[in-house]
């Protein structure tokens, strides 16, 4: 199966949890993904999402000037952030609950 | 980790502009903003493997963003595809005519706008043997200074230093040199143009075989040489040589007599200075061994049988048949 298009649907859920430990920008953010198993993320596709939670209203952002180079801008989760990801995360538990049930062999409630 | 924006990054950041071109500008700048700090963290090699191509890149940062779902709400197409377009095309018309291209052109210029003023008052002029300023008739010294000026004028552009500040220097020379010869071979040309088809068959006196007339000689019907002012029906007076040596030789600056390419001319001058154009036989001269000659009045076609030619020094050719040689 390809991870790819399971990605895309919870990209943005993964995005909040990392952003749930705390502030960060795009470039580490995208890092983060990867070091915790998205090896596959997308740039782009992060930033995209990035904009589309920000201009939903889920997130904070703040520029930071930087030492090494341009500066650079910290996005953070803000409440109507952390409800939606409370939702995705019971939303993802009851659905990997199914799919675990399904794909062991077991009926569906 | 690179920290300045090189060229290929530029580029980069440019084609990702231009393909959300369609954004408000600070929006779009918010992406910018993004990307840019990005590939601050990234070498040169490193960003198309790590991005894909700009095209690539904002295939799916659109996809992801939901923009194209967007657009398709708030804008009609063809609007969107036409700011694009207009703002892709802006774009590459600042990369072409970029600033720092022309800058050793402003920097010769404004060399040479100090010196010329300063030509100017101390008595020269900056146009007689343009680009070279003549200050008190000298034009080494207005080539000195010109180069001093010039000088000046990269020393005042001081974020250049060391071998770059000469490199300008040697640069704006060679732009210059090249510009002022197109212009000078581009009016010769032009020159060429205007006196080999129009003023051959239009705006000179033409002879019966189709030969182009320089200088009317009249004679009285002692066989004296007469001075004539000519005009045609319309009353305009009559002109032998290229309408622009008549332009030309008004100006104060030119000495007499006046040389162009057939040869040279001393044009009789009405007490306001200006040339009589009409006045006939022109003071022609031609080009000899010796320099510059005056030209005789041709043979009479009749029967002479004494003939002196004589300059008194007024530009007139006075020519002496001896009586009878009409009868």
């Amino acid at each position: 199966m390809d991870s790819t298009q399971l990605l895309k649907g919870v990209l943005d859920t993964a995005v909040l949890a990392v952003l749930e430990r705390g502030s960060t920008y795009g470039y580490d953010l995208v890092r983060q993904l990867r070091t915790a198993g998205f090896e596959d993320v997308g740039d782009a596709s992060v930033y995209g999402t990035l904009r589309r939670l920000f201009n939903g209203g889920y997130l904070t952002s703040e520029i930071v000037p930087s030492e090494e180079g341009p500066a650079r801008k910290y996005y953070g989760i803000n409440g109507a952030g952390t409800d939606m990801l409370e939702r995705s995360r019971k939303t993802w538990h009851e659905f990997t609950q199914v799919i675990n049930t399904l794909l062991n062999g077991g009926e569906a409630e | 980790m690179t920290t300045a924006v090189s060229t290929i990054k530029t580029d980069y950041l440019n084609r990702v502009a231009s393909g959300l071109g369609d954004l408000s500008g600070d929006d779009r700048e918010e992406v910018l903003q993004d990307l840019h700090a990005h590939l601050a963290e990234l070498d040169e090699e490193e960003v198309e493997a790590a991005l894909g191509s700009p095209d690539e890149f904002v295939a799916e940062f659109r996809a992801s963003a939901g923009l194209d779902e967007e657009v398709a709400k708030t804008r009609k197409w063809y609007v969107t595809t036409t700011r694009a377009r207009l703002d892709d095309t802006s774009r590459r018309l600042a990369d072409v005519v970029r600033w720092q291209t022309w800058r050793p052109l402003w920097i010769w210029t404004r060399g040479w706008l100090l010196l010329s003023t300063i030509a100017v008052f101390s008595g020269g002029t900056a146009f007689r043997r343009f680009p070279i300023p003549t200050v008190e008739d000298s034009t080494i010294v207005g080539l000195v200074l010109l180069i001093v000026g010039t000088w000046v004028s990269v020393w005042l552009d001081r974020r250049k230093t060391g071998i770059r500040q000469v490199g300008s220097f040697l640069y704006s020379t060679v732009v210059v040199v090249f510009l002022f010869s197109s212009v000078f071979w581009v009016r010769d040309v032009a020159r060429t143009y205007h006196f080999e088809d129009e003023d051959s068959y239009t705006e000179r006196l033409i002879g019966p075989e189709g030969e182009t007339i320089s200088n009317i000689y009249a004679y009285d019907l002692d066989g004296d040489l007469v001075q004539v002012l000519l005009f045609d029906q319309d009353g305009r007076p009559l002109r032998s040589l290229p309408s622009w040596v008549y332009f030309e030789a008004e100006h104060p600056d030119f000495s007499e007599p006046f040389e162009y390419g057939e040869g040279a001319v001393e044009f009789e001058r009405d007490e306001f200075g200006r040339i009589i154009p009409n006045l006939y036989p022109l003071a022609l001269y031609q080009f000899s061994e010796y320099g510059l000659e005056l030209m005789p009045p041709p043979s009479l076609g009749f029967p002479q049988t004494d003939q002196a030619v004589s300059d008194p020094g007024d530009g007139v050719v006075t020519t002496t048949i001896t009586p009878g040689a009409l009868d």
